[in-house]
């Protein structure tokens, strides 16, 4: 059973929780201070963007570069279309998404705190701006809401800069990073909205009572998308270091026969089914072990799904989202993606696979951003996984072949 | 990976490869971008001696005393343009063998 | 060493240097034209300027150190990284260390590209379309083989290239593959209101 911690309270069908509701059952912001950040640390808490990167190292990384004129981006993009959990939480939590948001802002020495919110999510986006509305006039006054274009790149943390500096929410190279160099110039944390709630909680409840919530070494509690052949997809919230099966059964389990799962989203990988359901959903422990939670998605595949149809929408769309700023991304996902449709479609010219593997490795790296290794990723996990169904589509030719 | 579907994939690509005329173009360009920059620099290293060669023997300086390698050295146009003069068929007709310019003409051992 | 076989070399070294500069900038320009063919890919062309480029540096380094030692001329290692420091022609010599320091700087920053990233990289690499001339007239000003014939030819010739592919890339610049969807991409994650 998982004590809910982000999600305690009022149930979903409340609608988002209103600030008095949430000062009762939480009471007052606490201070944000370095000692926060120092209890970040203990937390073992990590960040829930998709890179799993500790959330105390971060913060302390801008604090000690800020002048008091820091920047903090409460990254509520959500470009993952398979994701749900950020609107979600935003739309239900909406003071918990400013409360960690503020305490970050107080902990690094921040001047500006701004709300990095998807566009397409007007239930999560009128939660804040209402949420924004019920807070007292400094606070008020601290924060800028942004409505974050709805692409797949737009929640990346340079493209979420680029955004507040020019308008236009293109990822750009590093160096430098936001930590370094970001809003105006100035140190920039961009954290992921489901970590500020749970800093939020953090900072009223200590790093003990994170670390409980978990199961063994993992520490705090997650947010997943459950979504494909379940019964009740959803957002969950469950305890970390849950096995896969666990989740799938929280989601009333899987419809039919899994085949496989996709951890992590566009952005993560295929699991085959008999190895997915022991997996024990730890970020940490993942991170460590070279894998990755990434934001949450836990999609299953069942034996009625096509998975080159699927795996073949998903780089397609991923081809389609890339920033056309770097040759190899634009034109090598979209290679990418032309041949791994035909081989979808049964339609395969005698190169198309063997090129799969040889463009992959050409890919990779040679963007400015990450957003051609993760695709490239996934690809080469969907032809790990359903390697005897790409080679077998790759030979067929279509009924009206000869 | 020891799915015989994996070493059919595998085997398929190491055959391609070697045959694959993009790769052999590739190859290709690289042993001419050796070879290029090898004459070039070869080239360069004789063009020292070529051009130190002509310079000392166009304008050599006076080399008794370094007095008049000044007065030869000066940036008074005429006193170069004179030992230019005195031996300026000599210099035309060394200039058309010294305008191996680019290093390419030397590198034509390729 | 001789003091005239150093003098000799250093005049050799810097016409030298000045043809594989010339070569240089010539394809750094052509390589933005993306010139290619079946026996010419793209990557000769900057396989080609890359090398040479180090080539030119390290003939640079031997006209300059044969400067330096030479005994007639007076030069101290400080003239060769402080422009206008010399007392020997110091003007048309200074703009000789202020051509070799941007050249350094553009090697230098080359070589690293990856750490300071590609802005940074191709702020400084600009300064080459300063360097060359700089260093042209460093050698019109300081060079005893100015008006002898065979340098005027070499002049000419290294001129004539380096203004040939500039115009050629003026007026051959292909268009950016990537421009078009890049601009659709950019009118799509533009910010529509400002709130």
């Amino acid at each position: 059973m998982t004590e809910l911690s982000l999600f305690a309270g009022p149930p979903s069908s409340a609608g988002p929780e209103s600030f008095r509701d949430h000062l009762k059952r939480l009471g007052p912001r606490p201070r944000g201070d370095r000692a926060l950040i120092d209890t970040l640390d203990r937390s073992g808490l990590v960040g829930r963007g998709g890179a799993s990167f500790p959330v105390g190292v971060k913060w302390r990384a801008v604090q000690s570069r800020s002048r008091g004129a820091a920047v903090v981006i409460a990254n509520g993009a959500e470009g993952e279309p398979l994701s749900r959990k950020d609107r979600t939480l935003m739309a239900l939590r909406p003071h918990l998404v400013i409360d960690g948001a503020l305490l970050a802002a107080d902990a690094v020495g921040a001047s500006r705190t701004l709300l990095y919110i998807g566009e397409a999510h007007g239930a999560a986006a009128s939660a804040i701006a209402r949420a924004l509305s019920e807070r007292s006039p400094a606070e008020l006054a601290r924060t800028t809401l942004l409505g974050a274009p709805p692409s797949y790149v737009a929640g990346e943390e340079t493209a979420a800069v680029n955004f507040v500096n020019s308008g236009v929410a293109a990822p750009l190279a590093i160096p430098p990073r936001p930590f370094e160099r970001g809003v105006d110039g100035r140190p920039t944390l961009v954290q992921n909205v489901e970590s500020l709630a749970h800093a939020a909680l953090i900072a009223r409840h200590g790093d003990a009572w994170f670390q409980s919530l978990g199961r063994h070494h993992a520490a705090g509690t997650i947010l997943l998308t459950v979504s494909g052949a379940v019964a009740k997809p959803g957002v969950i919230e469950v305890a970390s270091g849950c096995s896969v099966d666990e989740v799938l059964a929280l989601a009333g389990g899987v419809s039919g026969k899994a085949r496989a799962v996709l951890l992590g989203g566009y952005f993560g990988g295929w699991i085959r089914a008999d190895q997915a359901g022991s997996m024990v959903l730890d970020p940490s422990g993942l991170r460590a072990a070279g894998g990755s939670l990434g934001c949450g998605v836990v999609s299953v595949l069942d034996e009625t799904a096509d998975p080159l149809d699927v795996s073949a929408r998903i780089l397609q769309h991923l081809a389609n989202e890339s920033a056309a700023q770097c040759g190899p991304c634009f034109f090598g996902l979209r290679s990418l993606s032309a041949a791994t449709t035909r081989i979808a479609a049964r339609q395969a010219d005698n190169g198309d696979l063997p090129q799969l593997h040889r463009w992959t490795a050409m890919v990779k790296g040679r963007g400015a951003c990450r957003h051609p290794d993760g695709a490239v990723a996934f690809l080469q996990s969907a032809l790990n996984v359903f390697e005897p169904e790409f080679v077998a589509a790759a030979g067929a030719r279509g009924r009206r072949a000869s | 990976m020891n799915h015989p579907a994996t070493r059919a994939i595998v085997g398929t690509m190491e055959n391609d490869n070697a045959n694959d005329p993009r790769i052999r173009a590739r190859d290709a360009a690289t042993r001419m971008l050796n070879r290029i920059t090898a004459g070039v620099a070869f080239g360069a290293i004789a063009s020292i001696g070529l051009f130190g060669a002509v310079s000392a023997f166009t304008i050599p300086g006076v080399v008794s005393s370094t007095q008049g390698a000044t007065a030869s050295v000066s940036t008074s146009g005429s006193t170069s343009s004179s030992a230019l003069q005195s031996s300026s068929t000599t210099v035309s007709s060394s200039s058309s063998s010294g305008v191996a310019v680019s290093g390419v003409a030397v590198s034509g051992g390729s | 060493m001789n003091n005239t076989a150093l003098w000799y070399t250093t005049r050799g070294a810097g016409a030298v240097s000045l043809v594989l500069l010339s070569a240089v900038v010539v394809l750094g320009v052509l390589s933005t034209l993306r010139y290619e063919s079946p026996t010419w890919p793209r990557f000769l062309t900057t396989g080609l300027h890359r090398n040479i480029a180090l080539t030119a540096v390290v003939f640079l380094a031997l006209h300059i150190v044969t400067a330096v030692v030479d005994p007639f001329t007076h030069l101290g290692w400080l003239a060769a990284v402080v422009p206008f420091s010399s007392y020997y022609r110091t003007f048309w010599l200074g703009l000789g260390t202020i051509a070799f320091e941007l050249l350094l700087a553009i090697t230098a920053t080359s070589l690293v590209r990856g750490l300071i990233g590609h802005a940074a990289w191709r702020a400084i690499h600009w300064l080459s379309y300063a360097s060359w001339p700089i260093a042209v007239l460093h050698g019109f000003g300081t060079g005893t083989d100015t008006l002898s014939t065979w340098m005027l030819a070499i002049d000419g010739i290294c001129i004539a290239a380096v203004a040939g592919s500039v115009a050629a890339r003026v007026m051959f610049r292909s268009p950016d593959p990537l421009a078009a969807d890049r601009a659709r991409f950019r009118e799509r994650v533009s910010r529509k209101v400002v709130k």
